[in-house]
């Protein structure tokens, strides 16, 4: 098609100079903003409006995450939000799925290392029917034993399935490596023989002491006002009592000299993870890791490992960097997948890019992209559905990050200097000292 | 979000439309629930004359007001637009999508259509690929792009007020890409470690590529959309230009933008950028469909696996028939949510299965497959699972689904198409699912044909399509270390740590 090529030079050439000219995005006005209160019961509440799908999503945040599971107890966390779903003092399983399913409304319960959630999206004119199951389920469990016994069993075809899937066992077994004998390093699903060991009166005494209205974060949002939650969900959830909590804390403990984790499998390629330590997500160093972790392993076909790895030498699809933080100090690892003969080769490439990262401060293009992209990416990273929305809100005020949060983003990152990055890159990039995980036929990616 | 660790997920199982994506961790696909679609794939494609064909959908009250207001337009070069506003936030999606997936390959030349996307990226006379992805980043947009047996999609989503750079981009490299030997070979090694990832280490993937391959002959969707890996090693640079001056045409594709824009000054835009791209016209389409098929085919995949999978798959219209949506609600009943038939019986009951589910795609081109599938430990036996999942399909055909069962699938059906049009880029994907197969505006059938679904319908549809002999059977026989398989769910697999 010789004549099918349209000179566009002037269009491209406009669009340049459309780029250059135009001033910083600004955030605010692309989510909606968020309404706070703190109950008598001292539940936490955050409104925000949605009116384009006649649809409100509730979004509960328990600081109940499976660090807190007490020792021998691994899993329980998990197992504690998966059963409150399972029976309620007026409703069985059947019942409650039954009613569920025919609002055609979604009520899921998850847990993750740091806090559990239990999220419901329901139909604008099934509010007060799908408010009341939401509500039966959080504050009236019974966890009856044959069901929680069947709960178990789908944990434990989850473990088992997770052993298919490399990525998960890399993951798994990079924490329990990095994070020795603290909370963080025990998979939140616990294993077979600590589910066998929780029984009803666990589940009973770790609901009470940690399902309470001062332990949680309420997020309503979507087809709904401030006054409609005070005036058809405030009830209720006043019903809900409080309780003192039993305040712990997590000290966490690391590997802080050079490990290899070499998982064989039958496995045509090697999937790779290379990291150390990292922060809490309250740190400071946070913003300046997330402008370095941008640089460097993004996820973009642009960042410095995609660019080496991926695009110049073809080794591999997946590559990226991810700055795992938490509660408490988390992780900073680099994840590869390639096949088993090249393993080794790109292990040196990942880690001379750590190397150049620490040795010479970013250009100042590459920064200054990194913050655009972080400021102007932001409200799509958590903003796309009233989901993520109200997840992304909860997490905000779980990590004590501030109502301003979304406004103050953009000078946070904008602070963010060359040396600063540098700095954290030499504080916490490891380039020798790290945990390397190495999920491949060993004998194929030449680890034996 | 933001604490939860990223990790690279594979397409999981459950979603028999394969969709191969430029970079990997976009779980957005998972978000999206198969719904509504497509209709007369063979409708031909009027050449048209500059004109502006206005479609206001009929007011439906399920439908909330989303799709109410969703207009098209042809450039006189064959491209088609659609556009649907939406100010919810100052953030707009704009997708081109191209009908040139996995179905328009030759055999021994399969996953041509995907290595095409990947050099997508490569850059323009104007534009490096470099660029590209730099300018799409600091306007802090997000980009990806997928095929499947159907299409090629590509899009960004970006600020409101950044919108010009995705129709300069997208126009630029509708026709100006430039394709060099280096990029394509090293491409086509990041392509096949993509199908290492998906496939070749996922016992289940590997399965349903198996299925495919068997329940399908004429059909190109025999065989997987990111090709055969010697295939893959096959196709060369000459290839891919082939392939994309062929179908990379604005008469064989549309553009399909959602968000915050005013229609009239976007159209503007738009035909300012993509007008002057000439083409030949709109090839012909075609509907490839197998012969009856005369006897249930079997396949087994025997290889190292903690859990045992079955799926069986059968034979089944796309929305150019109306026992689609018949189909849509079966699939309903028999496993959505926790009170569904194959919940309840197979997972709970009597716990056989692990997870047990049915899928069903109407958006297909071409006639597709309703699946049914179930996962379980290795403890028990394939033949079992496979007895109370044929049991169920023939339930269907000999007692009527109760009433209010059957008020529940529909219930359940029209919530989710209200709760998929949250997202932006899921609205852009209906709009755009709909075109490929037929024409957008079948969105607007959707909601009144599920519900004018009834009981004795159903019985009809289960007994014409889940017959034996019309139906392929795959099954996962999971062998070697697995079946040492540990007490323990970290054992199994050795494990040494050298300091």
């Amino acid at each position: 098609m010789p004549d099918k090529r349209a000179d566009r030079k002037f269009l491209v050439g406009t669009l340049l100079l459309i780029i250059s000219m135009v001033l910083p995005i600004g955030l605010s006005n692309a989510m909606p903003p968020v309404e706070r209160s703190v109950l008598a019961n001292k539940l936490t509440v955050l409104v925000f409006e949605d009116h384009s799908i006649p649809a409100v999503t509730i979004e509960l945040l328990v600081a109940a995450g499976s660090w807190q599971d007490p020792r021998g107890l691994n899993g329980i966390a998990n197992l504690t939000a998966k059963s409150i779903l399972l029976g309620t003092r007026q409703l069985t399983f059947d019942q409650i799925n039954d009613r569920l399913d025919f609002l055609g409304a979604s009520l899921d319960a998850d847990c993750t290392k740091d806090f559990a959630n239990l999220t419901m999206q329901v139909l604008k004119k099934d509010l007060d029917a799908g408010f009341g199951l939401f509500m039966d389920v959080l504050t009236e469990p019974t966890f009856p034993d044959s069901d929680v016994a069947g709960e178990k069993g789908n944990i434990i075809g989850k473990l088992r399935s997770l052993e298919d899937q490399p990525m998960e066992v890399a993951n798994r077994a990079f924490e329990k490596a990095l994070f020795l004998d603290s909370p963080y390093a025990f998979p939140v699903e616990g294993t077979e023989k600590s589910l066998a060991g929780i029984d009803r009166e666990a589940l009973v005494k770790f609901y009470s002491a940690f399902y309470r209205p001062n332990n949680s974060i309420l997020v309503v949002g979507g087809d709904i006002t401030p006054e409609e939650v005070k005036g058809r969900l405030l009830p209720r959830l006043l019903d809900w009592k409080p309780a003192d909590i039993q305040q712990m804390k997590l000290v966490p403990t690391f590997a802080r000299e050079h490990v290899t984790v070499a998982v064989d499998k039958p496995v045509t390629q090697a999937t790779i993870i290379i990291g150390g330590p990292g922060v809490e997500r309250s740190n400071r160093d946070y913003y300046a890791l997330s402008v370095m972790n941008h640089i460097l392993g993004s996820g973009e076909l642009n960042s410095r490992l995609a660019a080496q790895i991926r695009v110049k030498a073809g080794l591999a699809y997946a590559v990226q960097s991810v700055v795992a933080a938490r509660k408490y100090a988390g992780s900073l690892r680099i994840i590869i997948q390639t096949k088993n003969p090249t393993a080794r080769d790109t292990i040196s490439m990942a880690i001379s890019e750590m190397e150049r990262m620490q040795r010479e401060p970013v250009s100042e293009a590459e920064l200054q992209e990194a913050r655009k992209f972080l400021i102007g990416n932001f409200p799509l990273r958590y903003g796309s559905t009233q989901q993520e929305y109200a997840k992304f809100r909860a997490q905000i005020e779980f990590f004590g990050l501030g109502m301003d949060y979304p406004e103050k983003y953009s000078s946070l990152i904008n602070s963010i200097t060359a040396e600063d990055v540098l700095r954290v890159a030499r504080e916490h990039l490891k380039p020798r000292d790290h945990v390397l995980t190495v999920v491949a036929d060993q004998e194929k990616a030449g680890m034996k | 979000m933001m604490i939860k660790d990223k990790t690279i997920e594979a397409i999981a199982f459950g979603a028999p439309v394969l969709i191969v994506c430029l970079v990997p961790g976009i779980d957005i696909w998972t978000r999206i629930r198969p719904h509504f679609r497509q209709g007369a794939a063979l409708k031909r494609l009027k050449p048209v004359i500059l004109m502006i064909m206005i479609a206001i959908l009929l007011p439906s009250a399920s439908l909330g007001q989303t799709f109410r207001d969703a207009v098209d337009l042809n450039l006189p070069n064959g491209l088609k637009i659609i556009l649907q506003e939406n100010h919810k936030a100052p953030l707009i999606t704009f997708q081109v999508w191209y009908r040139a997936g996995s179905r328009n390959e030759h055999v021994g030349k399969t996953g041509l259509a995907h290595l095409l996307e990947h050099m997508m990226f490569k850059g323009t006379k104007k534009v490096s690929g470099e660029e590209f992805t730099r300018m799409i980043s600091e306007n802090g947009g997000e980009e990806n792009a997928f095929t499947s047996h159907d299409f090629a999609g590509y899009y960004e989503t970006l600020h409101a007020d950044r919108i010009g750079l995705s129709i300069m981009l997208e126009s630029d490299r509708m026709s100006n890409l430039v394709l060099r030997e280096s990029d394509f070979k090293t491409e086509r090694m990041v392509v096949i470690e993509e199908r290492r990832m998906r496939t070749d280490d996922n016992p289940q993937a590997t399965l349903l590529e198996q299925l495919e391959s068997a329940a399908f002959q004429s059909q190109p969707y025999h065989w997987p959309v990111i090709g055969w890996v010697e295939d893959i090693e096959r196709i060369t640079l000459e290839d891919v230009q082939a392939f994309y001056s062929k179908y990379y045409n604005p008469a064989n594709a549309f553009i399909v933008v959602v968000g915050d824009f005013r229609k009239e000054e976007l159209t503007r835009e738009i035909e300012k950028a993509f007008g002057p791209i000439q083409g030949p016209p709109a090839l012909p389409r075609y509907v490839i469909q197998d012969p009856p098929q005369q006897g249930e085919r079997r396949v087994r995949v025997e290889r190292p696996s903690q859990i045992g999978t079955l799926i069986a798959a059968y034979h089944v219209p796309n929305l150019l028939k109306p026992d689609a949506y018949v189909l849509e609600v079966i699939k309903a009943v028999l496993s959505s949510g926790k009170s569904s038939r194959f919940y309840n019986r197979l997972v709970r009951g009597r716990q056989l299965a692990l997870e047990a589910s049915a899928e069903y795609n109407m958006e297909d081109q071409d006639p597709g497959l309703f699946y049914i599938s179930a996962s379980y430990l290795p403890n028990k036996t394939p033949a079992a699972v496979e007895a109370a999942l044929f049991e169920e399909m023939e339930l269907l055909k000999t007692t009527p689904v109760d009433q209010r069962e059957l008020n529940k699938a529909i219930n359940q059906l029209e919530a989710s198409f209200v709760f998929d049009q949250d997202s932006l880029f899921s609205l852009g994907m209906n709009l755009a699912q709909h075109e490929i197969a037929s024409d957008w505006r079948l969105i607007a059938n959707y909601v009144p044909s599920i519900r004018g679904v009834t009981q004795e319908e159903i019985r009809r549809v289960a007994a014409k399509y889940f017959t034996p002999e019309n139906r392929t059977v795959a099954v996962l026989i999971p062998t070697g270390p697995a079946e040492q398989a540990p007490a323990t769910p970290t054992g199994g697999m050795k494990e040494k740590i050298v300091r």
